[in-house]
């Protein structure tokens, strides 16, 4: 079964989070449906410790307990800012999750960050 | 020499930018796609002049190749994580040889005339194996399916593998879901082949030197006589070579009946199109019908290597979607308790 693959990025957690963001209600229903999916087996959730980080807080690493954090080494790195350094307005955070997108074939990005879509992501909120 | 996409010019803005103009997929994946290309054409013709890999350390060594070859240009995470995938897959193999090596050698009594009368049971006194040559064997004539039957046989030395090779390469996800399975079924199998090793039909019906057994009516061994009759002798006398190493009475259950179903098992759900469908359930059909046929298998060790592999998927399931729940509760309690702490947003 080809699994739906889908990028977890810290604007839509925070979004969960915080009941006066504007799409908060659209968030929570687009995340109730993943972690439906999530559970059947459907879906693969992604992110990366960059993301963790960014969201902050405590008991952060629950919060993404159901997405594959990539773990943010030196080579993802320095691949990460040679793409900050030729985008502009691109940060360290979003160029990893651009790196990932591509290189594990992840096919769309929870997000709130309108980059993603102005950059051609596929996005699901 | 590989392009790497950050020495490309830069770009003023992300706004007009398609991200996969910016961000190569993978550089060095023509790279790899061509190596595996020749590796390819490599193990075809090494086919077709010696036989197929069977011993156990050379296809070890000939898929450590191919793995070395998908992973060129990946990072050095990647490699670490082969380096201790690939030592679990290899001691699995290890020790899979070695407890079916020795599970003869333990004193349990072989069993003869138990698994034969199962299937005399569930075919009304006949044996599925003596009728079945009886009704289409010929000694003087090869028929059609006497090539097809030896050509699913020796898939069982194949497709496991590939299956597991290309799921190595392409998803390691799938492939640990694929690996958890496969392993207990490896040691579901040891253990039975320890607790009750059985002669086969080819053995009950005297066909071996070592036990002498009368057990059934006497029966051909026709295995290899589609591949002689293609002209692929190096085919077969790599699998006689192997003969001289494996245990001759791990014979319940069948591996070859469980490895054909754990394919389409797992496999079905990605085949979308019916008469796809229909090909592949016919494979683990087909091949009960050859191992019984050249009296390598009664038909109770097959329904045991199916019913194995049932028990392997029922539980691996269960479990999965068990840790899957647990995780969302976790994650969803956490939305639930920290939703009024964290926020607000950064600007």
């Amino acid at each position: 079964m080809k699994r739906r693959r889908v990028f977890v990025d810290a604007t839509f957690v925070r979004a969960l989070l915080d009941d006066d963001v504007e799409k908060f209600n659209e968030a929570r229903t687009v995340f109730a449906s993943l972690l439906d999916e999530y559970e059947r087996g459907e879906t693969v959730l992604y992110s990366h410790a960059g993301m963790v980080a960014a969201v902050g807080g405590d008991r952060t690493d629950d919060l993404f307990r159901v997405c594959e954090v990539e773990p943010v080494r030196r080579q993802l790195r320095r691949r990460a800012w040679r793409l900050v350094n030729r985008i502009s307005g691109l940060d360290e955070n979003q160029a990893i999750a651009l790196l990932m997108l591509r290189r594990e074939a992840i096919g769309e990005i929870a997000t709130l960050d309108p980059l993603y879509a102005e950059m051609g992501v596929p996005t699901v909120c | 020499m590989v392009e790497d996409p950050a020495d490309r010019p830069a770009v003023n803005s992300g706004a007009a930018t398609d991200y996969r103009d910016v961000v190569a997929a993978d550089p060095w994946a023509r790279v790899r796609l061509a190596l595996v290309g020749l590796y390819v054409v490599g193990y075809v013709v090494w086919f077709k002049v010696y036989g197929l890999i069977i011993d156990r350390i050379s296809v070890l060594i000939s898929v450590a190749i191919l793995l070395v070859l998908s992973h060129v240009g990946r990072s050095l995470s990647r490699w670490g994580r082969l380096a201790v995938d690939g030592v679990l897959y290899s001691s699995m193999w290890i020790l899979y040889d070695q407890s079916r090596g020795i599970a003869d050698g333990l004193g349990r009594p072989l069993q003869v005339e138990s698994v034969r009368n199962i299937d005399r049971f569930l075919f009304l006194g006949n044996d599925p194996s003596v009728w079945l040559q009886r009704h289409f064997y010929s000694r003087a004539v090869v028929r059609w399916y006497d090539v097809a039957g030896s050509i699913t046989y020796y898939t069982h030395f194949v497709v496991p593998i590939a299956a597991i090779v290309v799921l190595w390469i392409t998803d390691r996800r799938e492939w640990v879901r694929f690996m958890r399975r496969f392993a207990s079924v490896l040691l579901i199998a040891c253990v039975l082949f320890v607790i009750v090793p059985t002669a086969p039909p080819w053995m009950a019906a005297g066909g071996s030197s070592q036990h002498q057994l009368q057990a059934l009516p006497a029966l051909a061994r026709p295995t290899a006589r589609g591949w002689f009759h293609l002209d692929l002798t190096g085919f077969v006398r790599a699998w006689e070579t192997g003969l001289d190493w494996t245990n001759p009475v791990a014979a319940m259950p069948s591996l070859h009946a469980s490895f054909s179903l754990f394919v389409v098992v797992f496999f079905f759900p990605w085949v979308r199109r019916w008469p796809l469908r229909v090909a592949f359930l016919a494979f683990p059909v087909a091949m009960a019908f050859s191992i019984v046929y050249f009296a390598e298998h009664y038909v109770a060790d097959v329904f045991a290597g199916w019913a194995i592999v049932g028990a392997s998927f029922l539980v691996w399931n269960r479990v999965e979607l068990r840790a899957r729940s647990r995780r969302r509760e976790m994650s969803s309690a956490a939305f639930a308790t920290l939703g009024s702490r964290i926020a607000p947003s950064p600007p």
